[in-house]
């Protein structure tokens, strides 16, 4: 301390004052100075150095998600059904575009706002006034344009006016519109996927976004040497489905016209690969455009009814317990089975469509003349154990179809057999189930009676192109083989000359199927305002070529107002379709005759009509094993039913 | 401390060397003209090197906005190409070609027969084409619901049912949505 002093002293005496005093008060100077700046150093890089740090950093630090290409949906045959493309919105900073200049006649002279919306109207196609409106004023963003593709950004770009500036987006496009919105599904103007394969599959089409994270400058651009991170999205992979645009067109058209034409509510068209359960058209009407959402018409509607609409099949069901009845050994083809004018199961009494006497038909009859007291009395034994219940889930009622489409629905089987139940079940009502559904109990007809579970998806393909199938769907055998082809031999008499759908005809191949026009099933009539049943379901589901099955076709027209009968109404959808698709695919026609079933008893004739056949033909007649309660119809006291569905007309 | 350094200096002792040998002057001669050609070839040495690098630098720099011309050709044709395949989904799309068909008085093949080689032999029934009648696309809104053409009288059932086609509620909502 002294010595401090003293140098204090000496040097205020003269300059050359002794020189090791100074030397070492200018060090404890400076080293009072230093620990100052080493305290503030400890105090920001020690103890406030996260804060700090992270602070600077935070408004440095600029994070960019970059979104991933999301995947293309494309048909069985790889045409492009929905597809993501990159687009752009421009955007203005207002003021810094009043700053455009250009080059004229050698000088630069600033053109601003109006300028700027006089260059970039024609690229942009919009009005040069409009543009001006969005590109003059103070603000230092402002949406200009949406939906830019990439090569006109490019040109907008060439022009360097300032203060334009881009934000990537990517558009979703459906290039087959309505036509097969119902099954390709949409995205939301949120880019959320709402309905269809796109939100099925959204796991596989998404993808996985990118990042970019970099340090910008105060003017907000990257600073070249600061931390920067990029992480590349990974484009989603690209899903096929098994479906034929071609077909699904001609299906989806048809369907419009038909459900138009009679006056229906809805209409659903189903076509089924018969060997392979694949999905080739899925037709639902009324539908919606994908490609303007906004601008939706009355009565457009985002649902799949082929898959979400759970509906009573009514007589398409028979085959179902008329198979289990042959299966089980109760009938053959050509069981007689008599039929009386009316028919009383505890307190209900059922009819048939038509007002008729007893009516002496086969079991082939019983299917052909769509006959619901010959349902009936021909699978009476399935009651027991209630044995055809099990039937009902081998053939994949009351359960999804596996496909997972969204917010399908797996209908209604009953869990027990009891009331009167027990008998409408047999002919398709007290029971629902989805289009999807019904196509895939033709197809395990038609398939030898093996049930291949139904399948949308063909396989996926991630973005470097591998191609990954979908696993083989599973297969159970439901009837046996002999049973099938008996059955899909009875089914043919259905369009023969005394069946129901005698006019579903295409020429050159024989046609298996089934006519059904059941009681629809509603919440609230209009009548009352109570749930019951009201209007028809008007279906036909069959599949062709009979000798060698190729597809099947299940069509179903929801309250149609305009004629209600299945082969009416259905049936010619499924007569076009079915003649499309067996020319498109080139299947040969069947060379072999229709087995053509007897559908009347031997001796009994259909020209006795109201019940008066020759005598020796009446009493009991043997339908074997099934004769129960067959006679006691006639003397019915008729009640009134207050559960619907009972004495309805159905075919 | 000061004391110690002042009388550092006296402890150097002097030596005494053997004598050395009579100096004697050594003629500088011809450096002056050696000189001058090391200048040379150093000022032609350092031009050249600063010609060479200002030769690397125009080629490299010439390269670069060569690279970057053709980046943007190349991003450029990439923007075209995908904009050209959408196109050509768009055009390749079923429905389109439907229509076009159409117009262009095209219509769907009538029923095929098939001739078998082997013997000989046809089966299946030919019709020519257009025999099944008009072929139409449904297009615009009618493409999506009938206009217009529910029945008074079951127009609450319609609601009710498929809640004005908009079944399936949530689904349903969500198409009312802006877009």
């Amino acid at each position: 301390m002294s010595s401090g002093r003293s140098t204090r002293r000496r040097g205020r005496t003269g300059p050359h004052a002794h020189p090791v005093r100074r030397v070492r008060a200018m060090f404890i100077a400076s080293m009072f100075v230093l620990s100052i700046f080493a305290a503030q150093l400890v105090r920001i890089q020690g103890f406030d150095a996260d804060k700090v740090a992270a602070t600077a950093l935070a408004q440095r630090l600029y994070d960019k998600p970059i979104p991933a290409l999301r995947g293309q949906i494309t048909d069985a045959s790889g045409t492009v059904l929905a597809q993501s493309v990159e687009r752009y919105t421009i955007v203005a900073d207002q003021l810094s575009v009043q700053k455009y200049t250009k080059k004229a006649n050698g000088k630069n002279t600033q053109v601003g706002a109006r300028g700027a919306a006089d260059d970039l109207a024609p690229l942009l196609g919009l009005n040069a006034d409009d543009l001006f409106l969005k590109l003059n004023g103070s603000k230092r963003y402002w949406k200009v344009a949406v939906d830019v593709t990439p090569v006109v950004w490019r040109s907008v770009s060439k022009l360097a006016v300032p203060g334009i500036s881009v934000e990537r987006t990517t558009k979703r496009v459906y290039p087959s519109g309505p036509f097969d919105a119902s099954l390709v599904g949409v995205m939301n103007n949120a880019d959320v996927p709402v309905a269809g394969v796109e939100l099925m599959a959204d796991e596989a089409l998404r993808g996985t976004p990118g990042s970019e994270r970099y340090e910008t400058s105060a003017t907000g651009r990257q600073i070249p040497t600061g931390n920067s991170d990029y992480v590349a999205p990974v484009p989603g992979r690209d899903v096929r489905l098994t479906i034929d645009s071609d077909l699904q067109l001609y299906a989806q058209n048809e369907l419009a016209k038909a459900v138009t034409e009679r006056n229906a509510l809805s209409g659903t068209a189903v076509v089924m690969d018969v060997k392979t359960a694949q999905l080739l058209a899925v037709a639902n009407y009324p539908t919606f455009d994908p490609n303007n959402l906004a601008n939706a018409p009355t009565g457009s509607t985002l649902a799949n009814k082929a898959f979400q609409e759970a509906f009573e099949p009514g007589s398409t069901a028979k085959v179902l317990s008329l198979s289990a009845a042959l299966q089980e050994g109760l009938i053959t083809p050509s069981t007689p089975i008599t039929v009386p004018s009316e028919l009383k199961k505890l307190d209900k009494t059922f009819k048939d469509s038509e007002e008729h006497g007893v009516e002496e038909l086969t079991a082939t009859g019983v299917l052909a003349k769509s006959s619901n007291m010959g349902t009936i009395i021909a699978s009476d034994g399935l009651r027991q154990n209630a044995k055809i219940l099990r039937y009902f889930t081998d053939f994949g009622l009351g359960r999804t179809s596996g496909i997972g489409f969204p917010a399908e629905s797996a209908g209604q089987i009953p869990k027990t057999l009891h009331d009167t139940n027990q008998y409408t079940i047999m002919f398709g009502q007290g029971l629902s189930v989805n289009a999807v559904q019904a196509a895939s109990v033709y197809q395990t007809i038609a398939n030898g009676g093996v049930r291949v579970a139904p399948s949308l998806v063909a396989g996926e393909a991630a973005a470097d192109g591998t191609y990954t199938p979908v696993k083989a769907p599973a297969q159970q055998q439901v009837l046996r083989g002999d049973v099938a082809h008996e059955m899909s031999e009875m089914l043919e008499s259905v369009t023969g000359d005394d069946g129901t759908a005698s006019k579903v005809r295409v020429p050159g191949y024989r046609i298996a199927g089934k006519t059904g026009t059941a009681d629809r099933y509603v919440d609230k009539r209009a009548v009352d305002g109570k749930p019951g049943y009201e209007g028809y379901t008007a279906s036909f589901i069959g599949y062709a070529p009979a000798g060698n099955p190729r597809f099947v076709i299940a069509v179903m027209l929801q309250r149609p107002l305009n004629g209600h009968y299945g082969g009416l109404t259905a049936g010619p959808v499924f007569t076009s379709v079915m003649r499309y698709a067996l020319g498109k695919y080139g299947v040969p026609p069947d060379t072999a005759p229709a087995p053509n079933f007897p559908v009347w008893q031997p001796g009994y004739s259909a020209d006795h009509p109201n019940g008066a056949p020759l005598p020796a033909l009446m009493g009991p007649s043997a339908a074997r094993n099934t004769t129960t309660s067959a006679g006691t119809g006639a003397a019915a006291t008729k009640s009134p039913s207050p559960t619907p569905s009972t004495d309805a007309t159905r075919r | 401390m000061s004391a110690t350094t002042a009388s550092a200096a006296p402890a150097r002792a002097p030596r005494r060397l053997p004598a050395p040998p009579a100096l004697r002057l050594v003629r500088a001669s011809g450096s002056r003209a050696t000189r001058v050609p090391f200048l040379g070839i150093a000022a032609a040495l350092l031009t050249l090197g600063l010609i060479a690098v200002l030769v690397l630098n125009i080629t490299l720099s010439q390269g670069s906005y060569t690279v970057h011309d053709l980046r943007e050709k190349s991003a450029t044709l990439a923007d075209t190409r995908t904009a050209l395949d959408q196109d050509l989904n768009t055009v390749s799309s079923a429905p389109h070609l439907a229509q076009q068909a159409a117009q262009l008085g095209l219509v769907p093949a009538g029923s095929p027969a098939f001739i078998d080689p082997a013997t000989g032999k046809v089966s299946g029934v030919a019709k020519p084409a257009g025999a099944e009648g008009d072929f139409t696309v449904v297009t615009g809104s009618a493409a999506l619901a009938p206009a217009g053409a529910v029945a008074p009288s079951l127009a609450s059932a319609t609601t009710s049912v498929a809640g004005l086609g908009l079944g399936g509620g949530l689904l349903g909502a969500l198409a009312s949505l802006p877009r």
